[in-house]
């Protein structure tokens, strides 16, 4: 059969190849200037969602090269720090060991024990350095100064303290007498108000970290033990009585100089992969927790056995001095060692995000040559649907008839 | 043997029928371009004979009919077809909106405001005490919020345009179906006056096309010219020269339009409702974007139940438990910081022991990669980056089926053109054979005269 090509067909047929042309002529040209090849999700779906995925990873590992280069600083700050420290402990253990000899007078020990109390001086000072306003050696305690100049001759307990949000307006005192051998903030949580005998609340040895007693209800005497001897007394007002989430807590300090804790604190350096940055002074200057070795009392008594011209206590001291110089050296090793799983983590980090950003340019970029190409193949199409559309009405019957 | 004066009447027929014919083809002509206009055709029939003493001899000649060229099974395929494609069309375009908004390609994307608020929580852990890493943190939450906030108000704002779209299809429909069932009574009118109902059948044709648009219907045409329209559920919307007029409903619980007849406002149709414009908007409004509402809303509830259970965990800059992060949501809509936040930012929750520590903000900044969603299998960025391929493999879907069902229609719309559509060079053929016709009868006229008068020269 013949077809019959009517006017509206011809028309029709014309305008719609004009559009498929514009169509796929306007989509290669926004390939092409945005060199993607996706623009929008429906462009291809399953690629979007991994581009997506891929661009998470990117930003993820840009926040943790972050975080990697922020605990570089903390530990080289530290490294330094420590090495500082070692050079003076050598200086001292040479002063010492001068002044151990029978040739040493007690006036050579009086000048000593001068150098001996600058270069203390000099090790508190290093001691209780910060890094960004926060104090390198204070375990989490980092906005409390880890060393004080004085020792504390027995544990003290210090005031308990209420948050300020809390409902409770009575008074509370933290009494009893430290047994423990570390550093601790005691932080009671009420979990259940009301009047004392009915409140229930939470304990925790590790500044509320971790809850190591839950559900004790505190007496209507007021009397809870926190633990290691210490205690906290409530005091009802009347009026505000314990609210659940009420806060309170006290510091428990042992004997010594140290006022930090012996906690680490961490930042995220890859998916789940937490690292602790700190090293606590509480491990490297003193005898608590894994520490070895009390410096600062060794370099009290240094300067005290020159001072009173005690042969027996600067040899003692050279003993101190010895495990101190070993103290200070293995932590200066361990902040060495933590920079280069650093190191190493940094140099995974920048593989991933090498390999991602590949995978993300092979699913998202388009390839501009083979898009330039088709781009003027479709531009001879739309060319030629134009110059259809231009003809389309010239030839008819009309053209010959008279 | 006939006589002058019959020949003379034949050619007076010839003339009359060939003018009808030129007249017809003047008509197809004129409607070129006239949507939905069907070409017409004059039935030219031999009539009469008239017996003579050898044979029977022809005498004459006229137009039957005007017929009107007309495929009514094109024409059924074609509005089943119209259904399918204004629906997709009309998806296509609502799918395209909310894609838009779900365009992660630019700067400020969901996905990398999530990041940034991410972000902030672990350069707070490292200065938990820092005012400029706090307020980083309360802005970047903020941010968060707003933005979960305009996707949900977007996401809303295609619903409701959808809503009104709808109702102004009804009211349209409405005009469609009292114009179909006006056309019936005239048709029905004129045919049985014996009447042409060429003109009456194309509007009518045209009218049903746009019903088919608008809804998927079913329709009979009875041999009385009247046609009869349904409702996929068989409810009648045009019968003879009556219809029933569909309203748009407000249904109370969903502040949505309800699809129901006028006469009983009662009975909601939605359900019968597939095809068409108004199945799109139905379809786009209480499935598509109430499905990635729904998720936006999930993940929005998600991200503030995880954030505020990691705050309480945590101590503020006062020693104080956390105390909620975000307002305890259930909708994107409603998300928001916490106005004590706001007002305060010592109370944002950076440490987890009373000592000042930041690692509450470092488990916080964990939560980026901690499986949360979906029975705790995948984190908040893949459950936003699955619900953004959702959105563009329906978005590519509907632009296939778009494709595809333009391709059938355009398809059918030739094959109908073939049948019902004006060829101009067709017509300008039957223009010169319809010409010589009338030429050719012309002459016959002048012949006869001169039989007469050759009659008349003999009896002088």
């Amino acid at each position: 059969m013949v077809m019959r090509l009517t006017e509206n067909l011809k028309f029709n047929s014309t305008t719609n190849n004009i559009y498929l042309s514009q169509s796929k002529y306007a989509e290669l040209m926004e390939q092409i200037s945005t060199q993607k090849r996706i623009n929008k999700p429906s462009d291809d779906p399953v690629g979007t969602r991994a581009v997506l995925d891929y661009r998470k990873t990117q930003a993820s590992v840009e926040q943790y090269r972050r975080n990697v280069d922020a605990s570089k600083g903390w530990l080289n700050m530290t490294e330094t720090k420590l090495a500082n420290i070692r050079d003076l402990l050598v200086q001292m253990r040479e002063t010492a060991i001068t002044q151990a000899t029978a040739t040493a007078t007690a006036e050579t020990r009086a000048t000593a024990a001068e150098t001996v109390d600058l270069l203390t001086q000099e090790i508190y000072t290093l001691a209780n350095s910060q890094y960004n306003g926060r104090y390198l050696f204070a375990g989490s305690k980092t906005e409390t100064e880890p060393f004080s100049t004085t020792a504390r001759t027995s544990t003290s307990i210090g005031t308990a303290e209420a948050a300020s949000g809390n409902t409770f307006d009575g008074t509370i005192a933290a009494g009893g007498t430290y047994t423990g051998t570390v550093n601790k903030t005691y932080v009671v949580k009420v979990t259940t108000g009301g009047a004392l005998g009915t409140a229930v609340c939470d304990i925790s040895a590790d500044g509320g970290r971790t809850w190591g007693v839950t559900g004790q209800t505190i007496p209507a005497g007021g009397t809870i033990t926190l633990g290691d001897g210490v205690t906290l007394t409530f005091t009802d007002s009347g009026t505000n009585r314990l609210a659940a989430d009420d806060i309170f807590y006290a510091d428990a300090l042992t004997t010594g100089y140290f006022n930090g804790d012996g906690e680490e604190i961490s930042v995220n350096v890859g998916e789940g992969v937490s690292f602790a940055y700190n090293l606590s002074g509480e491990d490297i200057f003193t005898n608590g927790g894994s520490g070895t070795t009390d410096i600062f009392r060794t370099l009290h008594g240094l300067k005290a056995a020159l001072q009173n011209n005690e042969l027996a206590g600067i040899q003692s001291a050279l003993d101190g001095l010895e495990e101190a110089s070993n103290s200070v050296n293995l932590h200066v090793s361990k902040a060495g060692s933590k920079q280069n799983r650093l190191e190493v983590t940094d140099s995974n980090l920048v593989d991933l995000d090498y390999q991602v950003t590949q995978l993300r340019s092979n699913t998202e970029d388009a390839d501009v040559a083979k898009v330039i190409t088709e781009f003027s193949q479709r531009e001879t199409a739309l060319k030629a649907a134009y110059q259809i559309a231009a003809t389309i009405g010239n030839i008819s019957i009309l053209s010959f008839m008279r | 043997m006939s006589s002058i004066g019959q020949i003379l009447n034949t050619a007076k027929e010839a003339l009359l029928a060939h003018q009808v014919a030129i007249g017809v083809t003047g008509t197809n002509v004129a409607n070129v371009s006239t949507p939905g206009y069907s070409r017409q055709r004059a039935v030219i029939e031999a009539k009469g004979t008239m017996e003579s003493i050898e044979n029977d001899v022809q005498i004459g000649v006229e137009v039957t009919q005007v017929q009107r060229l007309f495929d009514q099974f094109i024409e059924a395929r074609i509005n089943d077809q119209s259904s399918l494609l204004s629906y997709s069309e009309t998806r296509q375009d609502a799918l395209s909106q909310i894609e838009a908004i779900f365009n992660e390609s630019q700067q400020d994307g969901l996905s990398s405001v999530m990041d940034r608020f991410w972000k902030a929580w672990d350069d707070l852990s490292f200065n938990p005490t820092g005012e400029v890493e706090r307020f980083a943190v309360v802005s970047a939450a903020e941010n968060l919020a707003t933005t979960l906030r305009e996707y949900s108000n977007q996401l809303t704002d295609v619903q409701d345009s959808m809503n009104s779209r709808l109702s102004d299809n009804i009211t349209q429909l409405n005009s469609y179906l009292a114009d179909i069932a006006d056309t019936t009574g005239k048709i029905i009118q004129v045919q049985s006056g014996g009447g042409n109902t060429n003109d009456l059948m194309d509007k009518r044709s045209e009218l049903l096309k746009k019903v088919s648009e608008t809804l998927n219907i079913q329709y009979m045409q009875r041999s009385d010219g009247s046609l009869d329209i349904f409702m996929s559920n068989g409810k009648a919307l045009v019968q003879g020269d009556r219809y029933w007029a569909l309203e748009a409903v407000q249904n109370t619980a969903t502040g949505f339009y309800d699809v129901a007849f006028e006469e009983d406002n009662t009975e909601i149709l939605n359900d019968a409702i597939a095809g068409g414009r108004l199945g799109a908007c139905l379809d786009v409004r209480d499935t598509d974007a109430t499905d990635y509402l729904g998720q936006l809303n999930t993940l929005a509830a998600a991200i503030a139940d995880e954030v505020n259970a990691q705050h309480i965990e945590g101590f503020d800059r006062n020693g104080n438990v956390g105390g909620l992060f975000f307002d305890d949501v259930t909708e994107a809509k409603n998300m928001a910081v916490s106005s004590a936040i706001l007002a305060d930012l010592s109370l944002i929750a950076a440490s987890a022991t009373v000592n000042g520590d930041g690692d509450n903000a470092q488990a916080m900044s964990g939560l980026r990669d901690a499986l949360t969603m979906r029975g705790d299998t995948i984190p908040f960025s893949s459950y936003l980056n699955s619900l953004i391929g959702q959105i563009g493999e329906d978005v590519a879907a509907a632009n296939r089926s778009y494709g595809q069902r333009n391709a059938v229609m355009n398809t059918l719309i030739g094959q109908k053109e073939q049948v019902s559509g004006v060829s101009i060079d067709e017509e300008m053929v039957n223009l010169v054979r319809f010409q010589m016709g009338y030429s050719a009868a012309g002459k016959m006229i002048t012949a006869s005269q001169e039989m007469i008068d050759t009659l008349l020269g003999l009896v002088d």
